[in-house]
C-alpha cells in the first residue's frame, strides 16, 4: 500500500499530489498464476490497492486430497476469478507447454492485464514469460529478456565476469579452450571444419571461443571428434593450476555438464589427481566414445561458505539494492532462517562490539557488504533489470563470489521489507514523494508505470529482519506428509505470518478449518517474520514467536522445534555468530547425540532414587511437594530433542556452568522458572490449563524465588555461588538480624528448594556427556564442532536416532513414512525387488515420494521376499503400512524388555551426581 | 524445627498477610453472625478444594487435568455449580455438576473428581449426577459429561450401585430427549463405561482407559496378560466403535466436544443450529466436474474407486464437514456437514474403502447415526454409491441380515427431511434400503453416472436368458463340430462380453428408474450443491422440529 509522507496508507488515485496520483492502478486485473504463502499475501496486496485479481486452482488444491482446499478461496471476493488447471505447473516439457498455452488463454478470456507468478517455477522462466508478453499480458516480474539474460547460469557469469564482478575462479568451456589450443583463429576453425565436412559458418556477432563451442556443437551432432580426452586432461591440469597458485591449499570441482545428483562430478585436491579425475567423470556420464560433448565445469570448490543474496530492483534504467539477506542456515536444499544483512546493521553491531575481536570480523562483512551490493546494482542495471530480482553470492571468510541472479521476487523477499522501503521524490519537486513497503506493490507498480518512476531512494525502517520457514518436516528435517493442522494459535503481537491463509477461520462458524498437509507440493507450510531494533532483539522476537506457537493436529509434523532450539541456540551464543552453510548437518548430529542419551532416560527411575535418598521425612515431603513442578518440564524437555538443544545453548554459561562438574550459576527455581518459560508452561491468562504450570506448582514456585530474592537482598549479593557459601555456614552473617532461629529456617527453606537439584542438573550432564554442549562459537564468530558431529558417518547414525524406523515384526518390510509408493526408480526401470528376491541389507527395496521427494527406502537387514502386499505405482501409502513379507537371513535380535530396562537404569542413574 | 529440616516457605515474608481486606469493616466482638459466615467460607471453599493439593498433584503427575480445569478449557464464562456440599463429608461427593455458557449456549456438565476418592459413585452421588441429567432433559439443554471415575466405592457397599442405577436409568431417559457427548478421561471401569456409553457420543484421548474390568480382573479371571490400553484404549474402542472420536490428548477431546456440539441441536424439539453463510449456494461447483471426469473417465472407468469426502469437500459450506467414527468402517462416511446454513447428516457410501460394499461395521455405523439424526431433527442427505451388502459366510454368520436389517428399518423410520442422490453403483437391496422414495424419502436425484439396477453386471445371466442358452449351445456345438476347445471357449467369452457391454448400456443407467418415477431427476455434476441446498432449504422450511412421536418398534 503506498504511503503518504506520513506513512499513511493510501491509494495512489487519491493522493493530494497530482504527479503521485499519476501513478494510480485504473484498471489492472492482475491473474495470480503461483500457489504458496506468496498467493495469499500477493491477494491480500492487491485487495488493499483496489487491484482485481484472480487465481489459479489446482486439482491438488481442490479434488486429489481430502480437507485440502485451497484456503484462500474462504474469503474470496470474487468467485468467477477462480480458474481451473489440473496443477499450477506441467511435469514434463510438453506438459509445461500445454499449461502454458493454457493460462495464456484462461487470461486474454477474461480480461486479464497483468499477470503475476509469485516465486513459484514459472516466475523465472523466459519462455513461459515470452508467451504471456506475446499474449498482450504484462508479466509483473522481470520480463523474458531479463530472465533469459540472467537466467542461463552461464551467460550470466559471463556478464558478471566481463562487469568486473568476483565470480568464482574456474571454466565452463574447456572444450572449446582445448580447441582454439589447435585452431587458433577464424581461419583454422573454418579448415577443420571443411575438413570434417561440418556446415559450420563463423559468426561475427559472437566471440572467438563462442565459435569454437558452436563448431563443437556441430561436432557432437556429427560424432566427430574434434578434442580428445587427452587435450582435456591437459588443459585441466593447466587451469587447474591457475587457480591453485591463487587459492593454494583449496581443492577444485570437475563437474560433467550432464552430471547430476552426485554423478559425473569430482572434487580433486592435488594436480596428480586431475587427469584420473577427468577420465572418472566423463567414464560417469558415458561420453567416452568419441564424438561426444564432454565439456565440463572445472572451478574453485568453495568448501566453508556462507549464502549470502542482495535484493535489487529496477526499471530498466536505475538498479537500486535493497540490502542483502544471510541465508546460510539451511538442510536438504530447504532454507530454514533468513536474516537481514545491511550496511546499518552492520554498523551498529560494530560499534556495539567496540573492542572485541568480531568488531574487525563485522567490519570486514560489511566491506564484503558493500562490493555485493555495488555488484548487484552493477549486474541489474547491465541486465535492464525492469522489476526485482536476487543477486546471489556465496561467501567465503573475506571472498565473494558470485552465483546466479534468480529474476523473481524470493520466499524471503519480507525480510528486506522489514528494512527497507522504497522512496520515490518527483524530480521537479523535493517535497512530493510518495513510500512504498511491499516490493510486490512496487512489482505491480514497476510493470504499469516502469519508465516513468524515478530513481527511488531506500529508507531504513527497523534494523533487523528475520523469516523462518515451517515446513511440514520431521526431527531430522525430512519430509512428512499426510499430517492433519487441527488448531493453530492465532499470531502474536508483531508476528508477520504467512500461511497461505491456513490459520484464517471459517467465516461462518469462526471454527479452525482443518487443513490437510498432503503432500503434493513441497513441504513448505508457513513464512514468520519479524523485525528487531537489533540483531539480537530480532531474534529474541522470533523465539517469542515460535515460544508461543501452539499448531497442533493429527500425525503433524513440523520444524517449529528445531526452529525454536536452534534460534535459541544461537542466541545463546551471540546473535551475530556466522553459521556456514553446512552447519546443519552437524548441529542435527549433536541433537541426535543429546536423543541417543535421551532414549534411556527414565525420570521415574530417577525420581524413586532421589526420594530413596532421603533420610529426613521433611526432605521426603519437599521433595514430593516438588514431584509435578520438576518431573512435567523435564519429561517435556527430555522428549524433544530439538527442545533441549535450545535450552542447553541457550543457557549453559549462565545458568549453570559448563564441563564434567556442572554447577548451577542461578538458584534452581531461577533455573526451573526460565526452563517453564521456555517450554511456553508459563502462566499466563488465556491458556489452556493443560498449556501453563499446574496451580500447585506455581506456588512453591513463586515461595521459593520470593525466599531467594528475599535471602539475596538480606545478604546483600547477587552471586548464587556466594550465597550457597553463606548459607553453609551454620551461624548467620554478621547484620542479617533475626536471630539463629530465621537463619535456621532459612537454611532449610534452602534444603527444602534444593532438595531435587540433582534432577535439574541432568541437563547439564547431558549436554556434557553428548558433547552437544562442546560446540562453540570463537572469536571471529565461527562456529566449531566436536569431531564426531562433523564425520560423516558418525553424523549420519546420530542424526538417524532423531527418526528411529517405525516398529515392524521382522518378517515384514513396512513403509517408513507415508507418501506414494513406486516400486521402481523410473517408469522404465525394472522394480527394485519382485517376490523370490533375496536383498541385502541396505539395497534399495521401493520409493516413496514424498512431498516430491524421491526417497529410497533401503531394507534393514537382508532377506528374502515372500510376499509382495503393494504393486500399483503411484498409489498412496500410510506410515507403517506393510509392503513386503520377507524371510530374513538372520531373525533380528530385539532387545528384551530387560535388557532394555538394564541399559535404562545404567543410563539413568550415570547422569545423577552420587549413587 | 530440627538443623536438618526441610521446609518449602519464605521465612523472611512478611507474616502479617492482610486478612479481613474485604472492604466491609470487621465488628469489634464477632457475635453468632460471624460465625456463621465463617461457616459460610469454608463451606464454599470447601467444595472447590477438591481432594487436595497432594491429590491434585497425583492427578497431574499422569498429565492429567483436574475437572475444574477441563471446565475452564470449555469456557471462560464462571460454571453455574449446584449441590456443592453434597455428600456427608460435605464437599460435593467427587461429582461436579452445573450449568456451562458455551458461546451463548446453556449446557449441563458434569464431571467426576477423581481427586476425591478416585472420583467413584458412591451411595449418594450417583443421585447427584441423575439430578443434574434430569435438569439437562427438563430445560432441553445438552449435556457434556467429563468422565474419570473408579468405578463404583467400594466402602459404600451397595449403595454405590443403588447410584449407578439412578444415574443410568436418568440418562437413559435422557436419550433421545437432549443429545450428550461424553469425554473419556483417566481410568475408568465398569459403570464408569457403562453410563458414559449410554450418551450419545464418546470421544476418547489417548492415554486412557475404559472397559467392563480392568487388566488386573482379565489376569486374575482369565489369566490373560493384556496392558489397560490393548484391553480399552482408543486404539481399540475407536475400531470397535464403541467410541465416536479419538483425540491425541485432553485438550483435544475437550475442543472436538466443542466442535461437535456446534452441529448438535439443544434437543429434541429444536434444530440444530443454523450458520448463516457466506458461501454461496448458488454457485456451480467446477470442482465437482473435475472430479467425476477425472474418476469416471479414468482408465478404470465406472469402476474406479471414489473416495466420498473428495466430493463432501465440494458441497458443504467452505468445505467442511465434520466425521464420525472416522477410524473405522469407512466404506460407509457418517459425517455433519452444513449445506446454507443448515446442518445436515451425510450417510454417504464410500467406494474407496472396500468398494463401498456395506457391511456389519458399516451397517452398524450407518444405523447410530440415522437414528440419531431421526431423533434430534437433523435432516439427512444419502449419497448412494454401492454394489449392495457383502455377501460371503462370515457376514452370514455373524448376522448380516440383522444388521443390515437394521439399516433399512432406521431408515424407514426416518421422519426428518431426507434426500437421496445416487452417485454411481446402486444395485439390489441396497438401492431398495437406502433411502429410497419407498421408503419414505422426499426426494431421489441422480447425477447422470448413476447404474441403478436390481443386478451388477451379473445379473446379465437373469436378464438375457435365451441369450445366454444360446452362447451355451453355440459353445457345444463348436466342440462337437470339431473346434478346439480354445477357441470354441475365445469365441464363447467374446460373446459374454459382448452381452455384458449391452447389459451395461441397456440396464446400467438411471433410465428405467427415472421412467418408473423411482429416481426424480437427473442433477448435472457441478449443479448438486446449487439443488441439494434449494431442496433443503424448502424441505426446512415446512418441518417442524419436534419430538418422535410413533410407536416403538419390535426392534431398534
Amino acid at each position: 500500500m503506498m504511503l503518504d509522507s506520513n506513512f499513511r496508507s493510501q491509494r495512489y488515485e487519491d493522493a493530494d499530489s497530482e504527479w503521485v496520483s499519476g501513478f494510480g492502478l485504473g484498471r489492472v486485473k492482475c491473474l495470480i498464476v503461483c500457489r504458496g504463502p506468496v498467493r495469499k499475501e500477493a491477494m491480500e496486496i492487491f485487495e488493499r490497492m483496489g487491484v482485481e485479481c484472480g487465481m489459479l486452482l489446482s486439482e491438488k488444491d481442490s479434488i486429489v486430497y481430502p480437507r485440502c482446499l485451497a484456503p484462500e478461496l474462504r474469503g474470496l471476493e470474487y468467485s468467477e476469478n477462480v480458474h481451473r488447471v489440473p496443477d499450477y505447473m506441467g511435469s514434463g516439457q510438453e506438459e509445461k507447454l500445454a499449461r502454458i498455452l493454457q493460462i495464456t488463454a484462461i487470461a486474454h478470456d477474461n480480461g486479464y492485464t497483468h499477470l503475476f507468478a509469485g516465486y513459484g517455477f514459472m516466475a523465472e522462466d523466459a519462455e513461459f514469460i515470452r508467451a504471456v508478453e506475446d499474449a498482450g499480458i504484462i508479466f509483473v516480474g522481470p520480463s523474458s529478456s531479463v530472465a533469459q539474460r540472467a537466467g542461463a547460469k552461464d551467460e550470466a557469469k559471463k556478464l558478471a565476469r566481463s562487469l568486473g564482478n568476483s565470480v568464482i575462479p574456474g571454466v565452463d568451456n574447456i572444450s572449446a579452450i582445448c580447441l582454439l589450443h589447435k585452431s587458433k583463429d577464424r581461419g583454422a576453425l573454418e579448415v577443420l571444419a571443411k575438413k570434417h565436412s561440418l556446415s559450420f559458418q563463423y559468426d561475427d556477432s559472437l566471440s572467438l571461443p563462442d565459435n569454437a563451442d558452436a563448431l563443437l556443437l556441430l561436432g557432437y551432432a556429427a560424432q566427430v571428434e574434434l578434442v580428445t580426452i587427452e587435450e582435456l586432461q591437459a588443459e585441466a591440469g593447466g587451469q587447474s593450476a591457475t587457480i591453485w597458485k591463487k587459492y593454494p591449499g583449496k581443492r577444485i570441482r570437475f563437474k560433467h555438464i550432464g552430471g547430476g545428483g552426485g554423478k559425473g562430478q569430482r572434487v580433486v585436491a592435488q594436480p596428480g589427481d586431475v587427469s584420473s579425475a577427468v577420465m572418472d567423470i566423463l567414464a560417469e556420464s558415458k561420453v567416452v566414445q568419441p564424438g561426444s560433448n564432454r565439456n565440463f565445469l572445472l572451478e574453485l570448490n568453495i568448501e566453508i561458505s556462507r549464502h549470502n543474496e542482495i535484493q535489487i530492483i529496477g526499471n530498466g534504467d536505475w538498479c537500486v539494492s535493497l540490502g542483502g539477506r544471510d541465508c546460510s542456515l539451511q538442510m536438504h536444499e530447504q532454507k530454514l532462517l533468513e536474516l537481514s544483512l545491511t550496511q546499518e546493521l552492520l554498523e551498529a553491531e560494530i560499534e556495539a562490539s567496540a573492542g572485541l575481536a568480531a568488531a574487525a570480523v563485522l567490519k570486514r562483512d560489511l566491506v564484503t557488504l558493500q562490493a555485493m551490493e555495488a555488484e548487484g546494482e552493477r549486474f541489474g542495471a547491465a541486465v535492464n533489470l525492469d522489476s526485482v530480482s536476487t543477486f546471489e553470492c556465496i561467501v567465503d571468510g573475506n571472498d565473494h563470489f558470485f552465483m546466479e541472479m534468480n529474476t523473481r521476487i524470493q520466499v524471503e523477499h519480507g525480510v528486506s521489507e522489514l528494512v527497507y522501503r522504497l522512496c520515490f521524490t518527483n524530480p521537479d519537486d523535493a517535497t512530493d514523494c510518495f513510500y512504498v513497503d511491499q516490493l510486490i506493490e512496487a512489482m505491480v507498480l514497476l510493470s504499469v508505470h516502469g519508465s516513468r518512476l524515478p530513481k527511488p531512494t531506500r529508507v531504513s525502517r527497523s534494523l533487523s529482519g528475520a523469516e523462518v520457514r515451517v515446513n511440514a518436516t520431521n526431527a531430522s528435517l525430512q519430509p512428512h506428509a499426510g499430517g492433519v493442522i487441527r488448531y493453530w494459535s492465532p499470531p502474536i503481537e508483531g508476528e508477520i505470518r504467512d500461511d497461505q491463509g491456513i490459520g484464517g477461520r471459517n467465516p461462518d462458524t469462526g471454527a479452525f478449518v482443518y487443513y490437510n498437509l498432503a503432500g503434493a507440493y513441497d513441504s513448505n507450510i508457513a513464512l514468520l517474520l519479524t523485525d528487531g531494533t537489533t540483531r539480537e532483539d530480532n531474534l529474541e522476537r522470533i523465539s517469542e514467536i515460535l515460544r508461543s506457537t501452539e499448531l497442533r493436529g493429527r500425525d503433524l509434523e513440523t520444524n517449529l522445534s528445531v526452529h525454536y532450539g536452534l534460534v535459541s541456540w544461537i542466541l545463546g551464543h551471540g546473535a551475530m555468530v556466522k553459521p556456514t552453510t553446512r552447519f546443519m548437518g552437524p548441529y542435527l548430529a549433536g541433537v541426535g547425540a543429546l536423543q541417543t542419551i535421551l532414549r534411556d532416560v527414565d525420570l521415574d527411575l530417577t525420581w524413586a532414587d532421589l526420594l530413596g535418598r532421603q533420610s529426613e521425612d521433611s526432605a521426603k515431603l519437599a521433595l514430593r511437594r516438588q514431584q509435578t513442578l520438576i518431573l512435567r518440564p523435564l519429561g517435556a524437555l527430555f522428549g524433544d530433542p530439538h527442545l533441549l538443544a535450545g535450552y542447553i545453548g541457550c543457557h549453559e554459561g549462565t545458568l549453570w556452568s559448563a564441563g564434567g562438574k556442572p554447577k548451577f550459576l542461578a538458584n534452581p527455581l531461577e533455573v526451573l522458572n526460565a526452563l517453564y518459560r521456555y517450554l511456553n508452561l508459563d502462566a499466563s491468562p488465556g491458556k489452556p490449563p493443560s498449556a501453563e504450570i499446574w496451580s500447585h506448582d506455581l506456588d512453591v514456585l513463586r515461595e521459593g524465588l520470593s525466599f531467594y530474592s528475599d535471602l539475596q537482598k538480606r545478604l546483600g549479593t547477587d552471586s548464587w555461588t556466594e550465597t550457597e557459601a553463606l548459607l553453609s555456614a551454620d551461624s548467620a552473617p554478621k547484620n542479617f538480624g533475626g536471630g539463629a532461629e530465621l537463619w535456621a529456617a532459612c537454611r532449610s527453606a534452602h534444603r527444602g528448594f534444593t532438595v531435587a537439584v540433582d534432577l535439574l542438573l541432568m541437563v547439564p550432564r547431558i549436554s556434557h556427556r553428548s558433547e552437544f554442549g562442546q560446540i562453540r562459537v570463537d572469536d571471529q564468530l565461527e562456529c566449531h564442532f566436536p569431531d564426531r558431529f562433523t564425520d560423516a558417518e558418525q553424523a549420519a547414525t546420530l542424526a538417524r536416532s532423531l527418526v528411529p524406523p517405525p516398529a515392524a515384526s521382522s518378517d515384514e518390510i513396512v513403509a517408513p513414512t507415508g507418501g506414494h509408493f513406486y516400486s521402481r526408480e523410473a517408469p522404465h526401470l525394472p522394480v527394485l525387488v519382485q517376490e523370490g528376491d533375496r536383498f541385502e541389507a541396505g539395497q534399495p527395496l521401493f520409493v516413496i515420494e514424498v512431498m516430491k521427494m524421491f526417497n529410497k527406502v533401503l531394507a534393514p537387514f537382508a532377506g528374502t521376499v515372500t510376499r509382495v502386499l503393494q504393486e500399483s505405482d503411484g498409489t498412496i501409502i500410510a506410515k507403517g503400512q506393510t509392503i513386503f513379507k520377507v524371510t530374513p537371513d538372520e531373525v533380528v535380535q530385539v532387545e528384551s524388555l530387560e535388557q532394555i530396562q538394564k541399559r535404562r537404569h545404567r543410563v539413568t542413574h550415570g547422569l545423577l551426581g552420587q549413587v | 524445627m530440627t538443623a536438618t529440616s526441610f521446609t518449602l516457605n519464605n521465612p523472611l515474608q512478611e507474616t502479617s498477610r492482610a486478612s479481613g481486606a474485604g472492604g466491609t469493616a470487621t465488628a469489634a466482638k464477632p457475635g453468632p453472625y460471624d460465625d456463621a459466615l465463617a461457616l459460610g467460607t469454608e463451606l464454599v471453599s470447601k467444595a472447590r478444594a477438591g481432594g487436595g493439593t497432594d491429590r491434585m498433584r497425583v492427578q497431574h503427575s499422569k498429565g492429567r487435568m483436574t475437572v475444574w480445569e477441563r471446565i475452564r478449557v470449555l469456557t471462560d464464562e464462571e460454571p453455574n455449580l449446584y449441590f456443592e456440599n453434597w455428600g456427608k463429608h460435605l464437599d460435593g461427593a467427587s461429582i461436579v455438576t452445573g450449568i456451562l455458557n458455551v458461546k451463548g449456549r446453556d449446557v449441563a456438565v458434569y464431571g467426576h473428581d477423581f481427586t476425591l476418592r478416585a472420583g467413584s459413585i458412591d451411595a449418594t452421588n450417583g443421585a447427584k449426577l441423575a439430578r443434574l441429567i434430569q435438569m439437562a432433559g427438563q430445560h432441553g439443554i445438552p449435556l457434556i459429561g467429563l468422565n474419570d471415575s473408579a468405578g463404583a466405592f467400594v466402602p459404600a457397599g451397595v449403595g454405590g450401585l443403588d447410584g449407578y442405577s439412578e444415574a443410568f436409568t436418568a440418562l437413559r431417559k435422557l436419550s433421545g430427549v437432549v443429545p450428550s457427548i461424553m469425554c473419556m478421561f483417566g481410568y475408568n471401569a465398569g459403570g464408569g463405561a457403562y453410563l458414559p456409553r449410554q450418551g450419545s457420543f464418546m470421544i476418547q484421548s489417548e492415554n486412557t482407559f475404559f472397559g467392563l474390568t480392568g487388566p488386573a480382573v482379565v489376569k486374575s479371571a482369565l489369566g490373560e496378560d493384556i496392558t489397560a490400553d490393548a484391553l480399552g484404549g482408543p486404539g481399540v474402542h475407536g475400531q470397535s466403535g464403541v467410541v465416536d472420536l479419538v483425540t491425541p490428548d485432553e485438550l483435544g477431546s475437550l475442543r472436538t466436544a466443542l466442535r461437535l456440539l456446534s452441529y448438535l441441536p439443544d434437543n429434541n424439539r429444536s434444530s440444530a443450529p443454523f450458520a448463516e453463510t457466506s458461501d454461496p449456494v448458488d454457485r456451480v461447483v467446477h470442482e465437482e466436474r473435475i472430479l467425476f471426469r477425472n474418476i469416471f473417465n479414468s482408465p478404470a472407468g465406472m469402476n474406479t474407486p471414489l473416495d466420498i469426502t473428495l466430493y463432501l469437500q465440494q458441497i458443504c459450506d467452505h468445505g467442511e464437514y465434520f466425521e464420525l467414527q472416522p477410524e473405522r468402517a469407512r466404506n460407509i462416511v457418517t459425517a455433519f456437514g452444513r449445506i446454507g446454513g443448515h446442518v445436515v447428516g451425510f450417510l454417504a457410501n464410500n467406494s474407496a474403502v472396500s468398494s463401498g460394499q456395506i457391511d456389519i461395521d458399516a451397517a452398524q455405523k450407518g444405523t447410530r447415526f440415522v437414528r440419531f439424526c431421526n431423533l434430534y431433527n437433523i435432516p439427512m442427505i444419502f449419497l448412494e454409491d454401492t454394489t449392495g451388502f457383502l455377501p460371503g459366510k462370515e457376514q452370514e454368520h455373524r448376522g448380516i441380515v440383522s444388521a443390515g436389517r437394521r439399516l433399512l428399518d432406521s431408515i424407514i423410520d426416518l421422519r426428518t427431511p431426507r434426500i437421496t442422490l445416487i452417485i454411481r453403483n446402486a444395485f439390489g437391496g441396497a438401492y431398495a434400503a437406502y433411502n429410497s422414495y419407498f421408503t419414505g424419502a422426499d426426494l431421489v436425484l441422480t447425477l447422470p453416472t448413476a447404474r441403478i439396477a436390481v443386478m451388477g453386471p451379473a445379473g446379465k445371466d437373469y436378464v438375457y436368458k435365451s441369450e445366454m442358452q444360446q452362447i451355451a449351445r453355440t459353445f457345444k456345438a463348436d466342440i462337437e463340430g470339431g473346434a478346439s476347445d480354445a477357441d470354441a471357449a475365445a469365441s464363447r467369452d467374446a460373446a459374454l462380453a459382448k452381452l455384458s457391454l449391452r447389459y451395461e448400456a441397456e440396464l446400467m443407467n438411471p433410465k428405467e428408474a427415472l421412467a418408473l418415477g423411482s429416481v426424480s431427476s437427473v442433477v448435472m455434476p457441478g449443479e448438486t450443491r446449487q439443488v441439494l441446498a434449494k431442496n433443503l432449504s424448502f424441505l426446512m422450511r415446512k418441518y417442524r422440529p419436534e419430538p418422535m412421536g410413533a410407536p416403538q418398534r419390535e426392534f431398534e
